[in-house]
């Protein structure tokens, strides 16, 4: 067995790699990911899945009803790490299947795919705590400013962590932005992990203090001038898991079921065939077994 | 002496420095590498200066102790050479902190300490030190060790220390916390099994003023000092105190000490022999099963299963199965559950006219139940009852409940359902696999959850391995090689990973038939992830087959090597050099 299959299969025991391993697992996902555009073309069949957090136990569940990663094509929009307990071994997992398949799967960035909030929400403490030292949490952030900030499948359907930026008409626009550095606070690239839809017209502040909320004429005017049929998003709980606007032009899809272990939210992920006739998946937590640590540090950035 | 290997990127010296760093991650994080440390250094310095080391070290947070506890308890006996006594007063220093889990590793580590000295004859002298220091400590929780030492030691130890010990266990007894009585209680049925070292009054007079606490908690591990004592001596000479006590618990007031006595009943009746069981628990079995808490009727029914061998068959019929009745109907769905993982267990005792009059109709009903949950519980003790009964007559009856299952909104339900049916048609053969059976097994394979469709596929190959080829060439697999023009190419994947399961059952005749064809057609299909799973079936089959089907399955494989996914091409091309 290669190495990249052996951390694949010690990843899936929820195991943690060794620190060494995990400095050259990152480095082969810079490689793969630095060839990639801004804007990742993806070619249905392909199955979209939302905000994971950490939530290990929950990303098998996902896997066991979607199917396992090569027979199915995964594209992950983002928000892999904090809040929940296992940050570190989903993130890893998710990048050593890109490594090991870079065609079957894609990984866009979110918002907390960045230095400032991983230290306050999760990511940076678990590292520390599961490795003693900062090293892998540098070699994980150093590979988020290699994430792609968004896809398209099949020309038809927009994919971005979060929403639309007032500074840009086009997916083009995208294409030119430098996207090589942590999330910056303003601006198009900032806009595109922190935005959110509502019922409201044109543009308006964000009570997030970053990116804005746009409303449905936005999204059409979008939708209409670049070709979509359809905005697929995360980034916003979603207590059925998926949630429909605009006369079904923007869809919020959510991969992590009872969220921070006590939202009692269902999950969902959007299964599109080769003809990108939509499939929604839904499913709950994982039932817990002895699979949770035992000495759980009970964390306070829960919001 | 084990080498251990240094994986942490960091020096030796770098490691022992952090013992005393500022920041509390590093020292776990050095602790948790002390056994690297002992065997870099070497036996002399770990006993000379790493312990010393050590010992400065205990001042520190709980989660720090934790680590070091765990770290000593590993091979640090062989690490210091044998000389375990150096370990003694580490562990007895951690024998006095607040964690519960560290102090009973360290009274643990402390036994195994005793017990590999290598000047044996120190024994009672360290030993005896170590309890009294211990109990005589201002911190009431190192009295927890001390429960736990003295019945390791009692018996290597003089006369006069052995009256001192019990004396010591009489004070922590009679102690006024609470918390410290428990201690003696939970570890009592240890020191027991040291009758008639430990004599007959003392016994009585403890557990006597055992059972008047008014701590439940304290009341509940008498059960487990009298399971001990029935296997001594003391049971001859006392058997009636024994057995009144174990009665006044059953009758205990408070629940938790109840349901203790019921979860150990099997313990007990094994203790005491059938008549004994019979004579005197058998009834506070049959009353725990009509208790008011829902929690005593759930254990009493989960023991029905190992008491009924206790049991004699008329008992059985007259006393305790009136009772199950009322409970296959109980509001509490954790109840009904109990009841389902044991009820069909009474079949072979009772034989075959009384378990069809009898538990058939419980069985009937239970299949009915609204909690899913209850229903899988049942079924998976399934061949208790057809073992006794026959699965024919079974099998019709059944076939209802799982059609509502295979429906279910959860697919783990919906997953374990199809084993269940697997178990029938394994039985019945064929006649079992009616149309209607069919539909089910079909409607399983193209199921929107992957797990389920997986199972699916596992239990269908092994109905086609016992009902052979052409049957399931006739009934099924015409069907399911119908997938392959289904649009979604998670179902067309159905067919390729049927094929690779049903493998061993295929011969090679069928295979050039209907197997290439079919993969022939699929090598072109639209979707990279079919085409790269054609050419993981292709290399399968012909490696499990060989002969004349390996030909041209090299051509399909050799077809896809110029594939322009690049996944697909790797796969052609390692599959055909492995060839």
């Amino acid at each position: 067995m290669s190495d990249i299959d052996q951390w694949i299969e010690t990843l899936k025991n929820g195991e943690n790699l060794k620190e060494t391993d995990v400095k050259i697992l990152c480095n082969k996902a810079k490689d793969i990911l630095n060839n990639e555009d801004n804007v990742i073309r993806v070619e249905a069949p392909v199955t979209i899945c939302g905000d994971i957090h950490g939530q290990f136990y929950d990303l098998m569940e996902l896997f066991k009803v979607g199917g396992d990663v090569p027979e199915t094509n995964y594209l992950f929009l983002g928000d892999f790490v904090d809040r929940g307990y296992n940050s570190v071994e989903t993130f890893l997992l998710l990048l050593a299947l890109k490594v090991r398949y870079p065609d079957q799967i894609t990984l866009i960035r979110g918002n907390h795919e960045s230095r400032q909030i991983t230290q306050v929400y999760g990511f940076y403490d678990e590292c520390l705590r599961k490795y003693s030292t900062l090293n892998v949490w540098k070699y994980c952030t150093e590979v988020f400013d290699y994430l792609a900030l968004a896809a398209v499948v099949n020309d038809n359907i927009f994919c971005v962590h979060g929403g639309l930026s007032p500074y840009i008409k086009t997916i083009d626009e995208i294409r030119i932005i430098n996207r090589k550095q942590e999330v910056p606070h303003e601006g198009v690239m900032c806009d595109l992990m922190w935005s959110d839809p509502d019922e409201i017209e044109g543009w308006s502040q964000s009570a997030r203090g970053a990116g804005f909320v746009f409303g449905a004429d936005v999204v059409k005017e979008f939708n209409r001038r670049n070709g979509i049929s359809l905005i697929c998003r995360a980034h916003q709980l979603a207590m059925e898991g998926f949630k429909l606007m605009f006369d079904n032009s923007l869809v919020t899809v959510w991969s992590a079921p009872n969220y921070c272990y006590r939202c009692g939210n269902v999950a969902s992920i959007l299964e599109l065939d080769e003809n990108l006739k939509k499939y929604y998946k839904l499913f709950e937590a994982a039932p817990t077994d002895r699979a949770q640590n035992s000495k759980k540090v009970i964390a306070d950035y829960f919001l | 002496m084990p080498k251990i290997e240094n994986t942490t990127g960091m020096t030796i010296n770098l490691i022992i420095d952090e013992l005393k760093s500022d920041d509390i991650r590093k020292r776990i994080h050095s602790v948790k590498h002390l056994d690297l440390i002992a065997s870099t250094i070497g036996p002399e310095r770990t006993k000379n200066e790493l312990i010393p080391f050590i010992q400065e070290l205990l001042d520190d947070d709980d989660e720090v102790l934790i680590e070091l506890v765990e770290s000593l308890s590993k091979n640090f006996i062989e690490l210091v050479g044998g000389q375990v006594q150096v370990l003694l007063p580490t562990f007895e220093t951690l024998c006095r902190v607040e964690d519960a889990s560290v102090r009973e590793k360290a009274a643990n580590q402390l036994k195994k300490c005793f017990a590999m000295l290598p000047d044996q004859k120190k024994v009672e002298e360290l030993s005896m030190g170590i309890i009294k220091r211990l109990n005589d400590s201002d911190y009431y929780l190192a009295k927890n060790a001390v429960v736990i030492l003295v019945p390791a030691v009692i018996n290597q130890v003089s006369q006069n220390n052995q009256n001192d010990l019990i004396n010591i266990i009489l004070k922590i007894s009679q102690d006024q916390i609470p918390q410290v009585r428990k201690f003696s209680s939970m570890y009592f049925q240890d020191l027991v099994k040291h009758f008639p070292i430990v004599n007959e009054a003392f016994i009585q007079n403890t557990l006597n003023s055992f059972i008047k606490d008014e701590q439940d908690f304290i009341r509940m591990y008498i059960v487990d000092a009298l399971i001990a004592l029935s296997k001594t001596a003391f049971f001859q000479k006392q058997q009636t105190f024994v057995l009144n006590m174990f009665k006044q618990l059953a009758e205990d007031q408070s629940w938790r000490v109840r349901y203790y006595f019921c979860d150990k009943l099997a313990d007990i009746g094994d203790s005491v022999g059938k008549e004994g069981y019979r004579k005197n628990f058998q009834n506070y079995h049959l009353k725990f099963l009509q208790d008011n808490e829902p929690e005593m009727k759930s254990i009493a029914a989960l023991k029905i299963e190992r008491v009924s061998s206790l049991m004699d068959a008329d008992d059985i019929m007259n006393k305790l199965i009136p009772l199950l009745k009322t409970i296959q109907q109980d509001s509490n769905s954790f109840v009904r559950n109990s009841l389902a993982a044991s009820v069909l267990s009474l079949s072979p005792i009772i034989g075959k006219k009384n378990t069809s009059e009898q538990i058939l109709p419980i069985f009937l009903t239970l299949l009915k139940d609204q909690d899913s949950e209850v229903r899988i519980t049942l079924f998976k003790k399934l061949s208790l009852i057809t073992n006794v009964l026959g699965v024919d007559s079974l099998s019709q009856s059944v076939i209802p409940a799982l059609t509502e299952l295979a429906q279910d909104k959860n697919w783990r339900i919906r997953a374990s359902t199809i084993e269940v049916l697997s178990f029938f048609a394994r039985a019945i053969g064929p006649e079992f696999l009616s149309d209607k059976v069919l539909k089910l097994l079909l409607d399983w394979l193209g199921d929107k959850v992957y797990s389920v469709r997986q199972t699916a596929i596992q239990q269908t190959a092994q109905l086609i391995q016992i009902l052979g080829i052409a049957w399931a060439d006739r009934n099924l697999l015409t069907k399911i090689w119908g997938f392959q023009s289904i649009q979604n190419y998670l179902q067309r994947l159905t067919v390729l990973f049927t094929i690779s399961q049903i493998a061993s059952s295929l011969n090679n005749d069928y295979i050039l038939k209907t197997i290439l064809p079919l993969l022939q057609q699929m090598s072109k299909d639209s979707v990279a992830n079919v085409r790269s799973n054609v050419c993981k079936t292709c290399i399968l089959l012909a490696k499990e087959k060989g002969g004349n089907v390996v030909e041209p399955l090299k051509k399909v494989l050799q077809s896809l090597c110029d594939d322009q996914d690049a996944e697909v091409k790797y796969q052609a091309k390692s599959a055909l050099e492995s060839l």
